[in-house]
């Protein structure tokens, strides 16, 4: 054979090779289904006879208790599927909890008096993954030509644990504040394994200090922990108003977490608390910067926004008083009601108005030139106060 | 030679039909490298976002069950009653994969669905619609109570990431009048939260609610279970107190029970195990709806008593919602389904496109981005952008430049390929920005100090770049630029140092980096290898 005659044939060969590697169907048992993840399509879900031989599905478990998981630890089951009728049972992968892996179906058909297995696994990421509560139940679902049963669901469940904890998880808000005031809060850093020290805490606010004291028997019991510690977080007076997000860092002799941080925040108030509970549409104020945007409008038939105000602080006896309040655009009113009405339990509520003028003339006033309404008061803490006020009236 | 070469094509005939006669390799493997080998240059080519499930794999999945199949043998119910629970933040699917779970759109749609059949309907929620307690959840709690009131909520427990937002929001929900006589408002309803020390809570939190629906009366109450008081911060404060179990709901249950009402209802804030209790304990109530169930919860309602009292459970994050079947003349008088809101048999209602643009509208309007506290990052150094590192490391910028990476911010303008025509841009979103552009803390959404702030401030730092994984860049760019000026000015051990702590090996990235935003709600099929296959840039220059 010349060797252009040889290079013909093996080309013919590996041609054929690769043609029939293509158009040939897979036995049945190299039928094998791979995880969704790792193919593009799976086969469609098995057409069920209505006449004729059938398959049955016997099952002894489709419920599996894991009990306690680690976090971060895999977890797998396997289940059976037995076929007890007459005809072989077709079985395809329907759909499954969207953190739940079905490992291996080994056969997408199962004849009469076989069994085939399936593998569920799962690993919890988190405890937040498994549910505020821990608790978690992950299924996966396998269609069947069985019409008496035609999809199997498996469930996996348990309680996840981690070795290691913060309760609450890793954000403590505090609250909201007055400025004078000073408040604290008790969480606690517990351990499922050896026991740990915490060696030190420090803030990254001079304005927080935190205790601990090591968890006693009877919280051990009821927290159904091995260790831990009990943490109180202090804020004291010093933050201006508006939201603090400090940071606590534990110093721990854990070998894994030996520097933890724990979210301290919340707000200092100051003595006004505005409520928008008209929730007009269009109409939103800003409690962090004291802007009103009383919304897009016609300026011919003008609009009211009125928010409700209640007045913290107020000394002992006397009522809240607004002296004043004054805009700087003629069109825009503003009125105060219900401030003679006595504080009880040093509170007070008024009404505030907003009232762009119907028939006003059309203008706009955004971010970059707002309405400044100054107020006056009697209140020791709030002599003078302003609120920027946007609105376009068209 | 002729009969050589008749003797060769026979040989390959033969071979031929050997291998057609024998089993041919797995074709469903091989055809999965295929495809999984195309799907990684589809995905280097970059064309949008990277933070979801890129993957191609589908399941042919057989049409799912109907709603509420035989519901309406022999009948209709009186009353369809959905329950709720621990929305845990999830305004939309859980995680950006849009095959995932719940919404209130679709919640709407399942409302738009029953409501098609006639039925008369209301609903109640457990409560703990948070996850977080930043500025940016108050506004999210808007936007969650501005859609159950369109849904007609009728009542509504308050969790304990209800109450770590603080008393103002509770009290301007709690008090928001309604806009016009008809208008149903969510109330709160507690036998044990009270605010300002308040046994009334100044008219914001009731502690039971009675109401009639075609012509059923509902009464229910609603309780922090001890249970999960205990994983709760003791505070000082007195702004909002929640009182024992034992020492409240006895008074709930005997106003309700004064009430004479039809059917009643427990929103039981508790573990599993305590909401049991509390359904054996008191029978008045006929139906126990617990929170802490698993987020995909057994379906199955768990009977309480042999009267057919049921205890039922809806999971977290509102991937399911219970809908209760009222038969008032039934021997059977209540039927419960757990309705997964799937994409394949709920759409999107268009009505709740109105809050999440509100939503959207507050977020920009508050600027958060701009005006949350940030964080100073451990380094010490900024974020600098990478047309900072282009002129050094120009064949990485390159390889990052087609991935999608590069176009993360993108999919927050147009959302994803399909998304396009009823996407509203999250462009000043926290929760979206801390996996979509350059120095944010991505699980806390929480800015550094010199972070992405908005298009027009940090114009350089969108999209995912280089220092989200390597690291602020600051001290480097600095060092090498006064090492090429002059290297006498900088000693070589501190431009050193600068180019050491910018430097990632792959099993950190794999470990601690990637997964920040590459997590199970968000990239549910991640895995390591295939994914840095489309990223990976093995060049220093």
């Amino acid at each position: 054979m010349n060797p252009k005659t040889l290079m013909m044939t093996v080309a013919v060969v590996v041609v054929g090779l690769v043609i029939v590697s293509m158009v040939s169907a897979p036995s049945r048992e190299d039928k094998i289904l791979t995880p969704p993840q790792e193919q593009d399509t799976l086969p469609p879900p098995p057409e069920i006879k209505t006449e004729g031989k059938q398959p049955k599905v016997v099952t002894e478990q489709t419920e599996f208790d894991f009990g306690k998981q680690a976090q971060y630890e895999t977890g797998r089951h396997t289940f059976k599927i037995y076929n007890q009728g007459e005809a072989p049972l077709e079985l395809s992968q329907g759909e499954s909890s969207c953190k739940c892996t079905l490992g291996n179906l080994d056969k997408t058909t199962v004849e009469p008096g076989d069994f085939t297995e399936v593998e569920l696994e799962w690993t919890p990421e988190g405890i937040a993954e498994a549910g505020s509560n821990k608790k978690f139940r992950q299924y996966a679902v396998v269609y069947t030509n069985d019409p008496e049963r035609p999809e199997i669901q498996f469930n996996v469940t348990g309680v996840v644990f981690a070795y290691f904890q913060i309760v609450p998880d890793r954000s403590w808000p505090v609250g909201e504040l007055t400025i004078k005031e000073s408040r604290s809060v008790k969480g606690r850093i517990t351990s499922m394994s050896e026991p740990f020290k915490i060696k030190s805490i420090d803030a990254t606010s001079k304005f927080i200090t935190a205790d601990f004291v090591e968890l006693t028997e009877e919280q051990k019991k009821e927290y159904d922990v091995d260790n831990g510690y009990e943490i109180t977080v202090t804020v004291n007076p010093g933050y201006p108003y508006g939201d603090f997000e400090d940071f606590l860092i534990l110093h721990t002799d854990y070998k894994e977490e030996s520097e933890l941080r724990i979210h301290v925040k919340g707000a200092i108030k100051g003595p006004f608390t505005f409520l928008n509970t008209t929730r007009q549409s269009g109409v939103r104020f800003s409690t962090n910067a004291w802007i009103l945007d009383m919304g897009s409008f016609s300026a011919d038939e003008g609009r009211i926004v009125e928010m409700r105000v209640f007045v913290a602080e107020m000394p002992e006896g006397e009522n809240f008083n607004v002296l004043s309040a004054e805009t700087d655009l003629e069109f825009l009113e503003v009125s105060v009601t219900g401030d003679d009405q006595p504080a009880q339990n040093g509170r007070a509520e008024v009404r505030m108005k907003f009232e762009y003028k119907a028939g006003s003339p059309s203008i706009i006033r955004g971010g970059s030139q707002p309405v400044t309404v100054t107020f006056k008061t009697n209140h020791p803490e709030a002599e003078e106060f302003k609120i920027r006020v946007l609105f376009a009236a068209n | 030679m002729q009969s050589y070469r008749s003797l060769t094509l026979l040989s390959c005939l033969l071979l031929l039909l050997v291998i057609a006669g024998c089993d041919p390799p797995n074709q469903a493997n091989s055809s999965s490298n295929n495809n999984a080998a195309s799907g990684a240059n589809k995905s280097s080519s970059g064309t949008g976002e990277d933070v979801k499930d890129s993957s191609n794999s589908k399941t042919e999945l057989r049409p799912p069950k109907p709603i509420f199949e035989d519901w309406e043998k022999p009948q209709a119910p009186a009353l369809a009653i959905v329950l709720s629970g621990e929305q845990n933040g999830y305004l939309e699917p859980c995680g950006c994969s849009e095959t995932q779970s719940g919404g209130m759109a679709r919640r709407a749609d399942l409302f738009a669905q029953i409501k098609e059949k006639g039925w008369p309907v209301t609903a109640l929620d457990v409560g703990g619609f948070l996850r977080h307690s930043r500025r940016q959840s108050l506004l999210k709690f808007d936007a969650i109570f501005d859609s159950l009131t369109d849904l007609q909520y009728a009542a509504t427990g308050i969790g304990p990431s209800d109450i770590s937002i603080g008393p103002t929001k509770l009290l301007e929900r709690g008090m928001m009048e309604p806009k016009s006589e008809e208008q149903i408002l969510p109330q709160f309803v507690s036998a044990n939260v009270t605010l300002f020390g308040d046994p009334d809570s100044l008219g914001a939190v009731h502690r039971t609610r009675v109401y009639e629906v075609n012509g059923v009366k509902i009464g229910v109450t609603a309780v922090i279970g001890q249970s999960v008081q205990q994983s709760m911060l003791q505070t000082t404060g007195d702004d909002i107190q929640v009182l024992p179990v034992e020492e409240t709901l006895p008074q709930a249950v005997e106003e309700l029970k004064a009430a004479e009402a039809d059917l009643y209802i427990l929103l039981s804030y508790s573990e599993v195990e305590e909401s049991q209790k509390l359904a054996e304990e008191y029978e008045l109530f006929d139906v126990v709806l617990t929170a802490r169930s698993a987020e995909d919860p057994d379906p199955r309602p768990v009977p309480i008593g042999e009267s057919g009292r049921l205890m039922v459970k809806v999971g977290q994050k509102g991937k399911n919602v219970g809908v209760l079947g009222y038969y008032p003349d039934a021997e059977k008088k209540l039927r419960w389904e757990l309705i997964d809101l799937d994409n394949r048999r709920f759409k999107n209602d268009p009505s709740m496109a109105v809050h999440m643009q509100s939503y959207q509208d507050n977020i920009t309007f508050e600027a958060l981005a701009k005006t949350e506290p940030t964080l100073t990052h451990p380094s010490g150094n900024q974020f600098v952008g990478a047309q900072k590192c282009v002129s050094c490391h120009s064949k990485a910028f390159q390889i990052w430049k087609n991935t999608k990476h590069a176009h993360a911010y993108e999919t927050l303008q147009k959302g994803r390929e399909g998304q396009e025509h009823e996407w509203i841009p999250r462009v000043n979103d926290p929760e979206c920005l801390s996996c979509h552009v350059v120095g944010w803390e991505s699980q806390e959404y929480i800015r550094f100090e010199s972070g992405f702030v908005d298009e027009t401030t940090t114009p350089d730092l969108k999209g995912q770049q280089c220092e989200n994984c390597h690291g602020p860049a600051s001290q480097h760019v600095k060092m090498e630029a006064q090492w090429l000026v002059d290297r006498e000015s900088v000693e070589k051990a501190v431009v050193d140092a600068a180019r050491k702590e910018l430097h990632l090996d792959v099993k950190t990235a794999e470990k601690q980096v990637c997964a920040k935003c590459h997590d199970h709600e968000n990239s549910p099929k991640f895995k390591f290898d295939e994914y840095w296959e489309k990223v990976k840039h093995p060049f220093r220059d």
